[in-house]
């Protein structure tokens, strides 16, 4: 393959990687003097996405009423593709690890690392909430924990926002980072984006886990929990790689000129400093509880 | 260069629009009943997804016969369907194109499909709005914090009773996960 279509094939893949993250700009358009047709990708998606959640749900109630290896196994197996499909959607963590990885150059372990932490701490509150809500919450039931879960997109959002402005703050300040401290600095980074953005408990996975607690095999759901976990992990896997790959094949374009690779260096990491934080706003707005 | 800009671009325009998507999916039916020149309101069922239905049968059929007796309704409407009054019961209704308040739903009755476990919350939203030759009728279904998705089929739409006649009621997506069922009064 030529040079250009290297960078061809390099810009198109930061452009794709990004109409992942943007599945609902479809679903942004309204369907103007036309009845409702569930054809469009958007609603294809949708539709799979319930009938994920209700094999998964037949699957639990079946190994309740009578267990089988081969069933459980199937749930592992089912759980991890409906993990896989289930953050294929529009959803901040994708988002997150894009224009992180967009916004300065990464390793592949890196990448991993944000997206293992992302991935298990969005399931993990949400076992750690599922047993909340069984003991020490108990009275609260349906709506009402609907409604927590959104306090805690609110506060991630706002906390996401945060990191963007301390990621400007640094950025407008120039600090930069010494070789020593750079591991030390780049791990605590992986771990306050991964934790503030996996914060809020999975829907799906909380009520995977209240269902089987409330049937007494919680250890089925956290094995459901657990392979839904690594699908998502997959899923976001993929798309950091994507970005960081894509990012050094944009840059990569220009490396003869290093004024203009240093200029688009720069507007990549801005973009992505500045989406980081709307993205926060867009969280806080979405679950605004005062109003 | 071009390639940048439209990077650039498509991060800021929707990044917005990114931190979400549904987690219960409800298939709505609606009718609209009208009584002489009144839309006296509209019967609405909700028949909501697999997995949210198993929460609400675990939390609230607490004999486990697969039905719902009064206390047991009691605790779907309190604890599963009252606390989205908040959310004006996830409807917006335009008339003539001016906002029309969501009242409280009456007549609220939910029950278990015995095979699949399938909840269906049946309600009906009281308008009493005199109605006449052009009226704009506008209803949308929808979660703003797309929690929840919506879907409509034109079958599931229904008209009854009252000497009117309309035109074809339409079916639209709102926003993202949303529905808008609207239709005109064409004559008395």
């Amino acid at each position: 393959m030529g040079r250009d279509g290297f960078v061809r094939k390099q810009t198109g893949l930061v452009l794709l990687t990004l109409c992942c993250c943007l599945l609902p700009v479809g679903a942004g358009h309204s369907f103007e003097n036309k009845d409702l047709k569930e054809t469009s990708v958007f609603d294809k998606f949708t539709g799979w996405q319930r009938a994920g959640s209700a094999a998964l749900n037949r699957n639990i109630r079946s190994l309740k009423t009578e267990f089988s290896l081969a069933k459980y196994l199937l749930l592992f197996v089912l759980s991890i593709g409906f993990g896989v499909l289930h953050s294929a959607g529009p959803g901040h963590g994708k988002a997150l690890v894009t224009a992180y990885f967009l916004k300065h150059k990464d390793t592949d372990q890196a990448v991993s690392k944000l997206s293992f932490i992302i991935s298990f701490v969005h399931t993990g509150t949400a076992i750690v909430l599922a047993i909340l809500f069984s003991t020490i919450l108990f009275s609260l039931k349906g709506i009402a924990r609907i409604k927590v879960q959104g306090y805690f997109s609110f506060v991630s959002g706002i906390l996401i926002f945060i990191v963007g402005l301390w990621f400007l703050i640094s950025k407008l300040r120039g600090k930069e980072l010494s070789s020593i401290r750079e591991d030390v600095d780049v791990n605590r980074r992986l771990w306050v984006v991964g934790v503030l953005a996996g914060i809020v408990p999975c829907p799906i996975a909380l009520m995977i886990m209240l269902i089987t607690i409330s049937a007494g095999i919680a250890w089925i759901g956290v094995t459901s929990v657990l392979g839904i976990s690594c699908g998502m992990y997959l899923l976001l896997l993929l798309v950091g790689v994507v970005a960081t790959r894509s990012r050094a094949g944009l840059l990569g374009r220009f490396e003869k000129d290093i004024k203009k690779t240093r200029w688009i260096s720069e507007a990549l990491s801005y973009s992505a400093i500045i989406v980081i934080m709307f993205l926060g706003l867009g969280m806080a707005k979405g679950f605004f509880p005062f109003g | 260069m071009k390639q940048l800009i439209l990077l650039v671009c498509f991060l800021f325009i929707f990044s917005f629009r990114l931190f979400a998507h549904p987690h219960i999916f409800i298939d709505s039916y609606v009718t609209f009943v009208f009584e002489r020149d009144m839309l006296k309101g509209m019967r609405i069922s909700w028949v909501w997804d697999e997995m949210w239905s198993q929460q609400v049968v675990m939390d609230c059929d607490k004999n486990l016969d697969d039905e719902f007796n009064s206390g047991e309704l009691a605790i779907v409407e309190e604890e599963y369907f009252s606390g989205i009054k908040d959310y004006d019961y996830f409807m917006k209704i335009m008339i003539d194109g001016k906002p029309h308040a969501v009242p409280a739903p009456v007549n609220f009755n939910a029950k278990i499909a015995p095979a699949t476990q399938i909840v269906t919350y049946d309600f009906f939203v009281l308008l009493n709005v005199a109605v006449s030759a052009g009226k704009s009728i506008k209803v949308v279904f929808d979660d703003e914090t797309i929690y929840t998705a919506f879907s409509i089929k034109q079958g599931m739409l229904k008209i009854k009773g009252g000497d009117i006649v309309t035109n074809e009621m339409s079916v639209e997506r709102y926003k993202y996960y949303g529905c808008v069922m609207s239709f005109n009064i064409e004559s008395k």
